[in-house]
């Protein structure tokens, strides 16, 4: 439902990540305070899914991410914490003993696995020993930047430390006014076919893979199309999706948005919300308003029917908002 | 309903500021056979009116210097003269409390007074005993005062008199008089000064109006809470529902009020007595029914008439204040025809302070058809 | 009136002295009250039992306790609060509320913590401290009183809203048993006094426990009830404060050196006028 930032600060400097240009013009000392936690809990209290993520930044770096983590989960949430998996072993212990007497049902971890290569041999290591303890409640989450990836070791990860047989494939997305590694919308077809190509691979490891938002339908053929929806058909965590239902950003200092990548756009303070419900409307208007002003990643995304029935947003927003020349906007309601 | 207002004494144990202009002799107190004279006076005009109700307040000086047995004997006399009429008679005090006893407040209780109308100045020595006015000696026994009370179960509030000391304070002393007593919201008026001002206390109608102006903002936004504070409250919901309930405003009071001196005089109210402005001869003498058709009543009545014609005219006040207290026009302005002083008061106050908060506009002018003047009167947002 | 509720530590003596209807016993250990606490074996019944733990809440353990009894437990602090917080479902089936000392500020934390996992919890604000955590303290109120979330409540804000006379004035620290007007605290030589400072400092009435009954017709105990009347007849800066009503100055030694004292005590008020139309709930031997 709502993804809360618990710290800017990070162990690692990925260089398609789309939180970077937030993190560049955010306070790094700031970390959410208790009783913000609690408002935001209080909050989303009625929501029907009662579900919260906690990412940063690294989660795990907040002083009191464990106590965070347990609270959530005491209130009754279902607690997703999104993880590099390097944890210093203090910190490990600590969260493995908290997490001892806690039903596994009530949380999960999401660990963001670049290539090996992208690591130093410490940093392996600390990814390998949180693996090794947490490893049965985490996931596995790739993220597509460059056109020559692979995914092949990740197959090795999930088998070696007995992970979930969940993993969620990210496409990199720009961030409007600024460079990061991602990949141009002129070469989604080729991604996805490279993509395509593993769908063998993950039905022999049991493995769902499941797309996360931003993939145009279009550029996908039917015969894929029809992979992947075979391969995530029944599972619970995912199912194939084309649209964009704005995803909720709560940073440390109350601000909120919707997704990294339009961070900078129509950012309000939680505390002017008095429901989820309210805060889900405004950005909601945002993206309905930029979308009409541009209608997607690509020039025929206008005359689309798909795209004009809601069955595909034409890609991410922040394609849009590159299109739209946009990298300082404020609109909506108070415009 | 008539009022009396009724002093059987006018010496007080106390030397406020305020009282000591009031340069008339004060050494009477009435006598037991006079204040026989006032009940019989009071059967009477009763027994003539099965309808009427009459408020008897008893006014001072301090009237508890009176004693207990003065009150009982009161009551005694209430018996004997209007017997099967006593529960038409409501008896409320204005007293210091400084001297209240257990006596005293029984006797008030034996004659139905469940509630004391005092003063109190957080301001040092302007009320207080002897030359110096020892506040402090004062306050102390007025707490005792206030503690005895409470315990009696008999409820009290004060009047703040505002004069130039108050001036720049009246939040902090309304504060103080509301944390003294929350449960009555004190009364603010302002000082009335017909003879020379030896102490410099006097204020303009407009200084008056921005004293309460200070208080207008936090009246308004919180009306829950402010909603008694007089009077203020009264020109609000004048201003609101038209009419007022101050007897300065209403324009009512020419036939119903009545005051007795110590000696038997009768006169309009306080004002008029305490400054001989107005004279109805005795209470020895007349019956109440008889002062309270005095002719010399009649220009009261007649001004009702003429100030809309003439002097407030054009004025969008005028269903809010009635031209004020006709005696204060008379000592003021020499004339009870004219319109009190205190215009300028309300015209500033009503102008500058709640119009412009409250967004209102007063449209109450006077028009000589009334039932014109009764549809054309209202507010305006 | 109503009738005066003595607060003493369990003495069968005592209790035979007091002609009352209900007591306050007070404990201080958790596990003491295992016998006395529930007994249903005395002269009076039982308004709540009064636990001064000097160990923290983590460290408590509430194996044997009924259920049923009523519980205000004071500690100076949680300790951990992930323990607390693991604890929470254990603490919300007695019928307890946690006290906690207004400093360490961490205190005012861990209440909204503990009370958001819908744990009825209380700050105690000490009125002899000079450096209160005003700010923190108008926050955790403002949490208390104005969030509409589901939460277990926080004292002593919700009894002020709930229960304050709007015309009147409210015994700020009623929760905690400091209201002379519900609570007579008694020490075990069988003297009386307002509140428990009053027992400590040795500031004692001169009336004896079978007395207790009609205390509310002593002359001293009246007296003392009008201690209020000295800031006036002093002219003191409190006979002036916007929010008497709330505080009465009971807290002049922090608001005559921070004017945040005064605007916490101010919003206190104005929370009553907030509320004061709309009054909740509050479990009865807590209200």
């Amino acid at each position: 439902m709502a993804n809360i930032l618990l710290t800017q600060q990070c162990v690692r400097s990925c260089p398609y990540c789309f939180a970077k240009k937030h993190m560049a013009d955010s306070e790094k000392s700031a970390t959410l305070s208790w009783e913000d936690l609690i408002h935001i809990a209080d909050l989303f209290d009625d929501t029907p899914e009662k579900h919260l993520s906690l990412l940063g930044g690294e989660p795990t770096l907040h002083p009191d991410f464990v106590d965070y983590f347990v609270y959530l989960i005491g209130r009754g949430y279902h607690v997703s914490v999104f993880t590099c998996g390097i944890l210093s072993e203090k910190r490990l212990d600590e969260l493995v003993a908290a997490l001892s007497t806690v039903n596994p049902g009530k949380y999960s971890f999401v660990c963001n696995l670049n290539h090996p290569s992208m690591s130093t041999e410490a940093e392996t290591e600390r990814i390998d020993a949180f693996l090794t303890k947490l490893g049965k409640q985490t996931a596995l989450s790739f993220n597509v930047f460059t056109m020559d990836f692979t995914m092949d070791y990740l197959f090795d990860y999930i088998q070696r430390y007995d992970l979930r047989r969940n993993l969620r494939i990210g496409l990199a997305h720009p961030i409007p006014g600024e460079t990061n590694a991602c990949i141009s919308p002129g070469q989604f077809g080729p991604m996805i076919e490279r993509l395509a190509s593993y769908i063998p691979k993950c039905i022999s490891s049991g493995v769902v893979a499941g797309l996360d938002c931003g993939f145009p339908l279009c550029k996908f053929t039917d015969e894929q199309i029809g992979k992947f929806y075979k391969l995530e058909h029944g599972s619970q965590n995912r199912s194939l999706k084309f649209v964009c239902n704005p995803a909720l950003d709560i940073g440390p200092d109350m601000k909120v948005w919707s997704c990294f990548p339009l961070s900078r756009f129509n950012k309000r303070s939680l505390y002017e919300f008095n429901s989820v419900d309210e805060v889900m409307e405004y950005f909601i208007t945002f993206h309905k308003e930029t979308r009409a002003k541009d209608a997607g990643a690509f020039a025929e995304c206008a005359s689309c029917a798909y795209r004009a029935a809601e069955r595909c947003a034409g890609g991410c927003l922040a394609q849009s908002l590159n299109h739209l020349g946009m990298t300082e906007v404020v609109f909506g309601r108070d415009a | 309903m008539a009022v009396v207002i009724f002093k059987a004494i006018e010496d007080c144990n106390s030397n406020c500021l305020y009282c000591k202009v009031v340069k008339k002799p004060r050494d009477e107190v009435m006598s037991l056979a006079l204040l026989e004279t006032v009940f019989m006076r009071i059967g009477d005009f009763l027994r003539e009116r099965p309808d009427e109700t009459l408020e008897f307040t008893w006014h001072g000086g301090e009237a508890c210097l009176l004693g207990a047995d003065y009150f009982r004997a009161a009551r005694r006399y209430q018996e004997k003269h209007c017997a099967g009429m006593e529960k038409r008679i409501s008896h409320l005090i204005q007293s210091n409390m400084t001297l209240l006893s257990q006596d005293l407040v029984d006797a008030f209780k034996a004659l139905g007074i469940n509630k004391i109308g005092s003063s109190f100045e957080p301001l040092p020595n302007i009320r207080g005993f002897g030359p110096e006015r020892d506040s402090d000696a004062y306050n102390r026994l007025f707490f005792k005062g206030v503690e005895l009370a409470e315990r009696n179960n008999l409820t009290w509030g004060v009047i703040y008199v505002v004069h130039r000391r108050s001036l720049g304070k009246a939040k902090e002393i309304l504060r103080y008089l509301v944390n003294l007593n929350p449960r009555s919201l004190p009364q603010l008026n302002k000082i009335y000064l017909y003879e020379e001002d030896e102490f410099g206390l006097d204020i303009s109608p407009e200084e008056y109006a921005d004293f309460l102006g200070e208080l207008f903002p936090m009246f308004w936004a919180n009306r829950k809470r402010w909603g008694g504070l007089q009077p203020i409250s009264t020109l609000v919901n004048a201003m609101e529902r038209e009419g007022g309930s101050v007897c300065d405003y209403s324009g009512k009071c020419t036939r119903k009020w009545l005051y007795i001196g110590p000696a038997g005089k009768a006169s309009h109210c306080g004002k008029g007595g305490d400054y001989d402005l107005i004279s109805y001869g005795n209470i020895r003498d007349r019956s109440i029914a008889e002062i309270l058709a005095d002719p010399l009543r009649a220009p009261l009545e007649a001004r009702q008439e003429s100030l809309p014609l003439g002097e407030c005219k054009d004025c969008r006040f005028w269903g809010i204040c009635h031209g004020g207290c006709p005696l204060d026009a008379l000592a003021t302005r020499g004339d009870i025809l004219k319109a009190s002083s205190h215009c300028a008061f309300i015209k500033r106050f009503m102008g500058e302070y709640v119009e412009p908060i409250t967004g209102m506009t007063v449209n109450q002018r006077p028009h000589a058809n009334e039932y014109e003047r009764r549809k054309e009167v209202g507010i305006a947002r | 009136m109503n009738e005066l509720i003595p607060v003493f530590a369990p003495d069968a003596g005592l209790s035979k002295r007091l002609d009352v209807e209900k007591v306050v016993l007070v404990f201080d250990k958790l596990e003491d009250t295992l016998e006395s606490g529930s007994s249903h074996e005395r002269e009076q019944s039982l308004h709540c039992v009064i636990v001064r733990e000097a160990r923290n809440l983590d460290l408590l353990t509430f194996e044997g306790i009924e259920h049923a009894l009523p519980i205000a437990l004071f500690v100076p602090a949680v300790g951990s609060i992930r323990i607390a917080i693991s604890r929470a479902k254990v603490y919300s089936a007695f019928n307890l509320r946690i006290f906690l000392p207004a400093l360490p500020r961490e205190n005012l934390v861990h209440a909204r913590i503990l009370a958001s996992l819908g744990i009825e919890m209380a700050v105690v604000i000490p009125q002899e401290e000079k450096d209160l955590p005003w700010d923190e303290i108008s926050d955790l109120m403002h949490y208390a009183v104005y969030s509409p979330s589901r939460k277990g409540s926080i004292e002593p804000f919700e009894r002020f809203v709930t229960r304050g006379d709007t015309q009147g004035v409210t015994a700020f620290g009623s929760p905690w048993f400091d209201d002379p007007e519900r609570f007579i605290h008694i020490d075990a030589q069988g003297r009386l006094a307002f509140s428990k400072r009053d027992l400590e400092e040795g500031h004692f009435l001169q009336t004896r426990p079978e007395e207790l009954s009609n205390l509310h017709q002593n002359e001293e105990y009246q007296g003392n009830l009008k201690r209020w009347q000295a800031s006036f007849l002093r002219n003191s800066k409190c006979s002036y404060c916007a929010a008497w009503s709330a505080c009465q100055g009971a807290y002049i030694e922090s608001c005559s050196h921070d004017p945040r004292c005064e605007a916490f005590f101010s919003e206190m008020v104005e929370a009553l006028d907030f509320r004061s139309q709309n009054r909740g709930r509050t479990k009865i031997w807590q209200s």
